[in-house]
């Protein structure tokens, strides 16, 4: 049986899709505003902004984005809302939640964490 | 007349859409880029863009500074987004007033790395349908009428000035 509050978000129904899997230790990259980061910087956007109204792509905006390669993460620096922020390496075991490459960048994953993990002392400023 | 766009392709994606191309109700194309971020809105700064300079920015010859600063059309937009780009009017904006806060930095450049279905290939701007081509062609008969009802507002806005 599935363990209650098992995300650490509320999320909607079907979701995380069935096609998304645990990770196995493997490496990814996500942006940070500090280093260290903090609690906010693994909060999804549904979760940072519960005001605005998402409809289609509720599952999406309720994950997590990560790279698995740190120059497309890094590209995403020069974009205006990312200009001041950091990377951080994080290795991702299996009880972190599951992944899903989305998107049309093959190194972009979606990642639903669990409510077990916390990413914050494993993460390695890049 | 007011511009108002839909979402057609999410270009870059992290943690939600931060490039995206639109359309409006001509099917002239935007790209439309995430520049704040507030509590209940995201603004999106956009401009027109052909199906030919979308090209190759997907193929990287072009960045994405050098199509804000200098689109096809001398336009700028912003558009405040609640939650999903549906039904969005444009607000026009000024060049003087862009931020450089909402600027790219001048090497950012973008490869479509494969084939979406949800990228459409993209339509020429100002591709119109049949209703609005004969729209146009039925005020264009009445443009000689409507130029001589101008100059004569005109002359009587001068004489009740003078």
């Amino acid at each position: 049986m599935e363990q209650e509050n098992k995300w650490a978000e509320d999320l909607p129904p079907n979701c995380p899709p069935e096609m998304a899997i645990p990770p196995k230790n493997e490496i990814f990259y996500r942006l940070v505003k500090q280093f260290p980061p903090t609690e906010e910087d693994f909060y999804s956007h549904r979760k940072l902004y519960p005001e605005k109204r998402f409809k289609t792509n509720k599952c999406r905006v309720s994950s997590l984005s990560i790279f698995s390669d740190l120059s497309e993460c890094a590209k995403l620096l020069q974009l205006p809302l990312h200009k001041n922020k950091k990377i951080v390496q994080l290795k991702l075991p299996s009880e972190s939640g599951v992944i899903l490459q989305t998107g049309n960048n093959s190194s972009h994953y979606s990642w639903w964490k669990t409510a077990a993990y916390n990413p914050i002392s494993f993460c390695k400023e890049v | 007349m007011q511009r108002v766009i839909q979402h057609q392709a999410t270009l870059i994606d992290y943690d939600s859409p931060q490039l995206v191309v639109a359309y409006d109700q001509f099917n002239v194309q935007y790209l439309c880029l995430f520049v704040e971020c507030t509590e209940t809105v995201d603004k999106f700064l956009c401009v027109p863009v052909s199906a030919l300079r979308l090209k190759a920015f997907y193929q990287e010859l072009v960045s994405l500074r050098e199509i804000y600063e200098n689109p096809e059309s001398d336009e700028w937009f912003y558009a405040d987004v609640v939650g999903e780009i549906e039904n969005i009017r444009l607000i026009p904006i000024a060049r003087e007033s862009l931020s450089e806060d909402w600027l790219p930095e001048p090497e950012f450049y973008f490869k479509k790395m494969k084939a979406q279905d949800s990228v459409v290939e993209s339509s020429p701007i100002h591709q119109f349908s049949k209703q609005q081509i004969q729209d146009l062609l039925d005020l264009l008969k009445y443009k000689p009428l409507l130029e001589l009802l101008n100059q004569q507002h005109s002359l009587t806005v001068s004489i009740n000035t003078s």
